[in-house]
Order: structure tokens, then sequence, then C-alpha cells
């Protein structure tokens, strides 16, 4: 795995400290969450070992940083900083890749788990879907759906996209729950995101020319066209048992 | 097919949540503690401390291994235990491991789907907690895995389930010590199902302050409110 350029780095940086301070001015205790960390570069090292190249931009990203450990009084929805989506510990992307691969998740072989949101939907990177070494993110619903759409051109591109909607004002942060039981339909958290997908991506097109996710979404709620799963009779899914091992720290994760 | 019920072997504990855990329940000795078995040591009667160097060298050495071995020693916090009382560092520990059994529950199919439908949950993980999981898995037999949150019934529930129970009484587990027992129900305590009543059986102590922590990260992290939906799912 090739160092990050100082330009990408540079960007990177200037993204999160961008991030950091909308975060704190919209009042968020996730902005304190942001710290600057070493571990994230050996979790990348470790994530090479899986066989796929890592993105120059999502290595970058976490070269200097480690994701967020959420404190234990933040609830889910005041924790995410990239839209919608939680940014992990490089262990937790370790460990999850490790596991969709042991238990043959569809496509795992082919996609890095990336950024899971608070919606059960994931913006993962698929190298091979890469033009001129540009690795988009690509919304998926893993094993419950084998539809999938590029969110953001790639890592970079979601960083920009993220500052532009803040920069925008197309971003807000709902200040209490709104309407969580029926018949009003679905429910708005407290501190969870609000954006209209139609404005969101009016702001953010321009960094993502392949993006598609959005322009659905701003069409109407997308058709997953989930598969149907259903638990073996005696109620036990079994894993593998290596995973078993991983989880437990009992072994590190080998590609 | 029992929803709810997951069992997914192995689950999603990392060691270091498991050991962090194992610290939040048995608390080291304190200063003043090993400073007493270091002084009790050095006020022990012995003949070497009258013989120059060697015996001197020999009743320091004897302190300090005395000192070394209270430092070592351990109890569990009892008082945390059996009033099910929570610090800081406690939920820490548990956002740590419900954050890790969230990110297993949301590999699977049914984790997703319950993202997608928003709705809430408390994730029982069995390898932490065997017994509680046996017990409430049973209970999601019979009483289903939706249940509503309700807290402030809480007290009146329990006493319901437990009227005519006398003390749990200690716990036989083979292979291993005896475990101070509690009695545990299913549904949670503050939570209700749609079908009146509850399943109750005895469990170790310790499994259910674990359960209390898990039930309370899940509640700080998802924002429960009164009246919410919430499944329940034993991994």
């Amino acid at each position: 795995m090739t160092s990050p350029a100082p330009a990408m780095l540079e960007e990177i940086d200037d993204c999160i400290a961008r991030i950091a301070a909308f975060q704190k001015a919209s009042g968020r205790r996730v902005a304190k969450l942001i710290k600057k960390s070493r571990k994230g570069r050996e979790g990348m090292a470790t994530l090479a070992d899986f066989g796929l190249p890592i993105p120059e931009d999502f290595a970058a990203l976490y070269d200097h940083f480690d994701g967020i450990t959420a404190s234990a009084r933040l609830s889910f929805w005041e924790t995410t900083v990239f839209l919608d989506a939680f940014w992990p510990e490089s262990a937790m992307l370790v460990s999850s890749n490790k596991i969709a691969r042991l238990e043959k998740h569809f496509v795992a072989e082919r996609k890095i788990r990336a950024f899971l949101t608070t919606q059960g939907i994931s913006y993962d990177l698929f190298p091979d879907l890469a033009r001129e070494g540009v690795v988009p993110l690509v919304a998926n619903l893993g094993p419950l759906s084998q539809r999938s759409f590029i969110a953001f051109d790639s890592t970079l591109a979601m960083l920009r996209s993220v500052c532009a909607a803040q920069d925008a004002g197309v971003l807000r942060y709902a200040p209490d729950r709104i309407a969580h039981f029926p018949p009003f339909g679905r429910g708005v958290e407290k501190d969870e995101i609000l954006f209209d997908p139609k404005n969101l991506w009016e702001v953010i097109r321009a960094f993502n020319a392949r993006a598609e996710y959005w322009a659905l979404l701003a069409e109407g709620p997308i058709d997953w066209q989930k598969i149907a799963y259903e638990l073996p009779k005696d109620g036990r899914l079994q894993l593998d048992p290596e995973v078993r091992a991983i989880v437990l720290g009992q072994i590190k994760p080998k590609p | 097919m029992t929803e709810g019920i997951l069992m997914l072997p192995g689950t999603v504990l990392s060691a270091s949540f498991v050991a962090s855990l194992e610290a939040r329940i048995v608390v080291r000795a304190s200063a003043g503690f090993i400073a007493a078995r270091v002084g009790a040591s050095l006020l022990t009667p012995r003949l070497t401390k009258f013989i120059p160097y060697v015996g001197w060298a020999i009743t320091i050495g004897s302190a300090i291994y005395a000192g070394y071995e209270a430092y070592n020693s351990t109890e569990i916090d009892w008082n945390k235990l059996e009033n099910g009382i929570y610090d800081g560092a406690d939920l820490a520990v548990f956002r740590m491991g419900f954050t890790q059994a969230r990110d297993r529950f949301l590999l699977t199919a049914a984790g997703i789907a319950a993202t997608q439908a928003r709705s809430k949950y408390i994730l029982i993980p069995s390898e932490v907690m065997p017994n509680i999981a046996q017990v409430d898995s049973i209970g999601i037999e019979m009483f289903g895995y939706s249940l509503t949150w309700d807290p402030a019934g809480a007290k009146a529930r329990r006493a319901q389930a437990l009227r005519g129970r006398g003390t749990a009484g200690p716990i036989i587990i083979p292979g291993r010590s005896w475990l101070r027992g509690s009695w545990e129900e299913y549904p949670f305590a503050a939570t209700y199902a749609a079908k009146p009543g509850a399943y109750v059986d005895r469990v170790p102590l310790r499994e259910q302050w674990i359960q209390g922590g898990f039930i309370t990260a899940a509640a700080i992290v998802q924002a429960f409110r009164v009246n919410d939906n919430v499944l329940a799912y034993v991994l």
C-alpha cells in the first residue's frame, strides 16, 4: 500500500476540520470525538492484506485519524458525520470485512465494507468499478439485496460533497423526535440528519458525475428488491468457526 | 422459525471488550489494602529480621511479595451487581459492547432488515450471558420478540413476576464455582409484550448485571422512549 500524496492528505485533513467545525457549530457533541490518531494507518495496512487495493483517498482518510469512537452518552443519530453515515474505527472495518468474506456475503470479495448509515445502507468501495484509479462508494444493502448504486465517485468526492452540503445549508439536524408512530409514517429521531435529497443532489452532483443513488432517491423511495431471508428452523445461524476466533480476538484477521 | 433468536456462534465481542467487562465487575484491591498487607508482612515476627544483610533482604523481599500479592488480589463489586448500578466507565464499556454486537448484527439480513424498518432493538450476546440468553430464548418463544418500552412500570412488573418466589440462591455451573443467583424474567422488566405474563428462571447475578448494561446501552444509543416498539434479539 503506497502512502497518500501530501496534497491529498492536506485536502482530506481540511475537509475533516470543516466537518468537525460544522458539527461543533450545530451543537453536536460528536465534534469533540474527531481526534487525530495513528491507529488508522495500522488498520489500513491490515485491510490491504485482504487482497483488494486500498484507494489512496480512503487510506488518506485514515492516515491522521482512526474514525470515531462514540462515547457512552451519544445516540447513533448524534454520531453520524458523513451525512447519514458513521465513520468507523479501522479495527471495526477490518473485522466486518473479514466476517463478510468468511460468511460469503454477496459480492463480499469484490468490495471493501466502508461506511454504514443509520438506514441500514452501506457505502462500500468497489475497486473493480474504478475509473482511472478512482474507486467509487456504492450504496448497497449487503446480503439483503443484489441491487447497488454509486453514491459518491470516490471517498474524496464524499468528503467534498459533505463539506459543500454543509456550506450550502442543505443539512440540518432534528431538534427533537418527529412523528415516530403510525399513522404519521416514517419517524425522525432527535439529532437525526435531515435533508431534501433533491437539494442535496443539486449541491453535490458536481463532485459525483457517476453517482446515481441520490438522483434516484430524489425521485422517491428506492426499490431495493429485497431478498427474502429466513432464519433456520432451529433459530440458529451457523457461522464459520473462524469468525468466533476473530471476533474474540484470538487470532488476527488474515486474508 | 422464531424471530429474535439468532444465536450467532461467537457473535461479536472482542477479547478487549470481554476483559474490560470483567474489570467492571471485579475490582482491584485498594492502595490502603495493599499497604496494610505490606505492613503486616513487615510486622510478622521472623528470626531472619535480625540477621544482617541477607536476613534484611529476605524481609524486604517478603514485604514486596506480600504487596504484589495484594495488588493482584481482586474482589467482586457486589454492591454494583445487587443494585444494578452503572457508573460512567461501566456505560462506556457497555457502549463499546453494544456497538460491537450491533456491527455483527448488521452483517445479517435480519439486522439490515430491522434497521431499514427503523426498528429499535435490544441485543443479548450469548457469549457474555449464556444463561440469560437461554432464559430469554424461551421467553421469546413464549411471548415473542416484539416488546414495548415502559421503564416506569419495571418495578411493578418485576414484583409481579417474582411473586411467590424466594431468593434465587446460588447457581451451580459445571466446572465453575458457585455463582450468586438472581431471577431473570422475559419480557425484560422495563418492557412488556402483547401477551400478558412473563417467563422467569434463575441466572447468575453477574449475567443479569451485564444484561442490564446492554439494555441500558441500547436505550441510550437508540434513544428509547416510553411506548417505543423494541425488538429483542439473542445473538
